[in-house]
């Protein structure tokens, strides 16, 4: 299956797109600090393969011996979006599988007048809003021609796309 | 250094963590990070113990792993490496992230991440101090590199770049020094290594008077 995971790092700065398809890596797309954050190590995993720590149980003579160890997984594998998360997580950064029908409006958001935070936050509650992408495309897109045509009204349509952004981030709260 | 590493007696203290560039103290931050308020404390010793080829369920290519046995009250750690003073931040980060709260029968936390994080920056501190105390000779150009490093670790130095008349290999040094302690990859510390030697080199090649300028032109970069 193919998948689209944004990458942000621990202050919410988009660094990048990662195209996957059934876990192992398609294609990566970095931005000008994804490259400074995170290009060093993509080209170490293109050739050694992404660390991912693994733990097995050992018996030993009536004991037992948890053992950690690392393997470094091809980014071809089905693994590589897995090991990929892990290494984020431990970095500080977010990894966020989007779904494909979000792509549109994600791309909208890119190009809004947003702090990153905000942007962050407003992908959160786009994936989180299952049955509604649509309401949230027509909100990006109409922002999004406002910002094209210099329409005033671009400031309301901030203020709404951050008030559904409130709901969709209250609504993902509550189900957790 | 290995006296600061001996000198502390933390909660959770760390055997031979200077191989490692892990100090007790730093290690039992981390722990504590781990701990949830009212449960037990835990009480963790890691040993970065000597080579064992690894076997069982273990591949043989395995250059890092960590064992975990309870021992009582306590849980023992054991880092088996074949190169401990080698190992990069993925590899050590990566073993202590999953072995140590596995340990600790806790889930890792923002804090514990934090606080992990914590470790490999001063690990990574101990690193540059060192290549730099054996790579740049001279006590002067050292000093200026080490008071970057104190700067750089508080997050305070704000250096002037180009525009100096100052050499190149000079500025590429601090430059290089700055990357490495903010940088955890593979690729840094190597390249740190790398423009150490070029200025050693080149320090070789200058006179009295060019030393005086250059060591006048980092202070200046740095101040």
């Amino acid at each position: 299956m193919h998948a689209v995971s944004l990458l942000f790092d621990r202050h919410h700065v988009f660094l990048g797109e990662i195209m996957s398809r059934d876990g192992g890596l398609e294609r990566v797309l970095l931005n000008a600090e994804g490259e400074r954050q995170v290009g060093p190590y993509m080209s170490d995993w293109q050739t050694r393969g992404v660390p991912i720590v693994r733990e097995v149980i050992q018996a030993t003579q009536g004991d037992t011996l948890e053992v950690f160890f690392q393997e470094r997984v091809p980014v071809r594998s089905h693994e590589f979006w897995t090991a990929l998360d892990r290494w984020s997580e431990r970095h500080g950064m977010v990894l966020l599988r989007i779904p494909a029908e979000c792509m549109r409006a994600w791309e909208g958001l890119l190009r809004l007048p947003l702090t990153d935070v905000e942007r962050f936050s407003m992908t959160v509650a786009l994936r989180a809003s299952d049955n509604d992408h649509a309401a949230w495309h027509e909100a990006v897109a109409e922002a999004v021609g406002a910002l094209e045509t210099k329409d005033p009204s671009l400031k309301k349509k901030l203020i709404e796309l951050k008030k559904m952004m409130t709901g969709g981030l209250m609504k993902k709260l509550q189900e957790a | 250094m290995k006296e600061r590493f001996a000198e502390q007696q933390p909660p959770s203290p760390i055997l031979n963590g200077e191989r490692v560039g892990i100090s007790g103290a730093a290690f039992s931050k981390y722990v504590s990070a781990l701990e949830e308020p009212g449960k037990k404390k835990s009480h963790l010793h890691l040993v970065v113990g000597e080579w064992k080829a690894p076997h069982g369920k273990v591949p043989a290519t395995t250059e890092a792993y960590v064992t975990a046995r309870k021992v009582g009250g306590e849980t023992k750690l054991e880092l088996h490496a074949m190169h401990p003073e080698e190992l990069d931040e993925d590899t050590l980060g990566g073993l202590l992230s999953e072995a140590v709260p596995r340990a600790m029968d806790m889930k890792t936390s923002p804090k514990a991440r934090l606080a992990l994080e914590a470790v490999m920056v001063e690990r990574r501190r101990e690193q540059v101090v060192k290549e730099i105390q054996l790579r740049v000779v001279d006590t002067g150009i050292r000093y200026i590199c080490e008071q970057l490093i104190k700067e750089a670790v508080k997050g305070e130095t704000h250096m002037k770049l180009p525009g100096s008349e100052v050499h190149d290999a000079g500025i590429e040094l601090l430059r290089s020094i700055k990357t490495a302690l903010r940088d955890g990859s593979h690729l840094a510390l190597p390249e740190l290594q790398r423009t150490a030697e070029k200025f050693a080199a080149l320090w070789q090649t200058l006179a009295p008077k060019e030393r005086d300028h250059m060591r006048r032109n980092l202070a200046h970069l740095t101040a």
